[in-house]
């Protein structure tokens, strides 16, 4: 009998820690605000725990402002907005991913940068863009059409899906990619270093447009300078 | 025979036409475009229109010189400057001007690049004058 009431005691007392244990979260970041699972259904489909409006003075965004990697992204692609950053931590990953958004005037993205740690001071940072083809409404978000791309902070374009009414319809992955000459920076290296150079040349050889004309031959010459110039720079 | 060599003649001197005005019609709007921050879908339209443009010259050119049936003068062994030379002279040394100094408004060109710029430049107008300086001493 005292056996079986000590079992039942037993029996009780891991339920209770088991219904504990997985109600309570847990995070390192200083909080201002907090969803919990209860209040965010979409955080109930991720498998998010968390998300948590990060402070000026957290340590994650202090060690995380020092990094070369997010100068870089300053330097490539805009402003951080550092006031509107994020933390989230998930219930079945040990990670915990930061998010800044990105003021890029250069471009229609809505670009965001995502800083994943596991220790709070080494970090793994990825840009992410969104671009949106179709304006956003109700029949719209059923059918997206649009892209979406992860970048290195160094600028480079790692990954693009391109989406059309909510159907993927091409996949580039650049870390896999035979390497190749990349034409739209071609295109543009060409456009602008050719005619500042060459564009003298050029012009008096269009006028007078004969083999014997000198400025025909330093011409060509320009351009197949030029051209080798902008076909090493982009080159991928 | 003749009318062949003829128009081997004019097929050479329209394709050393054509490679120049590559750069003066069809590569520089492609450069002013991406500065001015088009889209890459745009640029690429620019690029097809412009491009294609000279490529259009050169053949209505090739036909209208072989219709004419022109009587082509002796084959210049030395190509000198003349009045022509010095217009067109001026007129690309104003555009690169220009150029550069839209490049450099935007940023997109380095003081080193700008001073290479005109150091071109000024070989270029060297060379226009000792052509010039050859022809008037013949």
């Amino acid at each position: 009998m005292k056996t079986k009431i000590v079992y039942k005691f037993v029996v009780l007392l891991i339920l209770l820690t088991l219904l504990f244990s997985t109600s309570g979260s847990v995070t390192q970041a200083s909080t201002t605000e907090t969803t919990s699972l209860d209040e965010c259904g979409c955080c109930l489909q991720t498998g998010a725990k968390q998300v948590v409006i990060l402070t000026q003075e957290d340590p994650y965004l202090i060690a995380l402002k020092l990094t070369a990697e997010v100068k870089s992204a300053e330097d490539n692609f805009g402003t951080l907005l550092w006031d509107q950053a994020y933390l989230q931590s998930t219930e079945v990953n040990p990670w915990q991913v930061i998010t800044v958004p990105i003021e890029n005037k250069h471009t229609k993205e809505t670009q965001l940068l995502f800083a994943g740690t596991q220790d709070g001071n080494t970090f793994r940072i990825l840009v992410f863009g969104l671009e949106v083809e179709k304006p956003t409404n109700e029949d719209a978000q059923q059918s997206f059409s649009g892209s979406l791309k992860f970048y290195e902070p160094t600028g480079n374009l790692i990954y693009l899906g391109v989406y059309q009414d909510g159907i993927l319809k091409e996949v580039v992955n650049q870390t896999d990619e035979v390497r190749g000459l990349d034409w739209g920076c071609f295109l543009s290296c060409i456009g602008k270093n050719i005619p500042t150079y060459c564009l003298t040349l050029c012009t008096i050889c269009a006028g007078a447009a004969v083999p014997a004309n000198p400025f025909c031959i330093a011409c060509a010459g320009c351009i197949g300078y030029g051209a080798f110039i902008c076909i090493v720079e982009c080159w991928r | 025979m003749n009318t062949w060599k003829d128009f081997r003649r004019i097929l050479i001197e329209e394709t050393i036409r054509l490679m120049a005005l590559e750069v003066v019609i069809g590569l520089t709007p492609i450069g002013i475009a991406d500065a001015m921050g088009v889209e890459s879908q745009s640029l690429y339209r620019v690029a097809s229109v412009s491009l294609s443009i000279p490529v259009v010259i050169w053949v209505v050119m090739i036909v209208i010189r072989t219709r004419k049936k022109e009587k082509l003068t002796q084959v210049m062994t030395r190509w000198l400057m003349d009045r022509k030379g010095w217009i067109a002279l001026g007129v690309g040394t104003i555009l690169t001007i220009l150029l550069v100094v839209f490049y450099s408004l935007k940023g997109l060109l380095t003081e080193g690049a700008v001073i290479a710029i005109l150091l071109i430049q000024f070989f270029v107008i060297g060379l226009g004058a000792w052509l010039s300086l050859r022809r008037n001493r013949q």
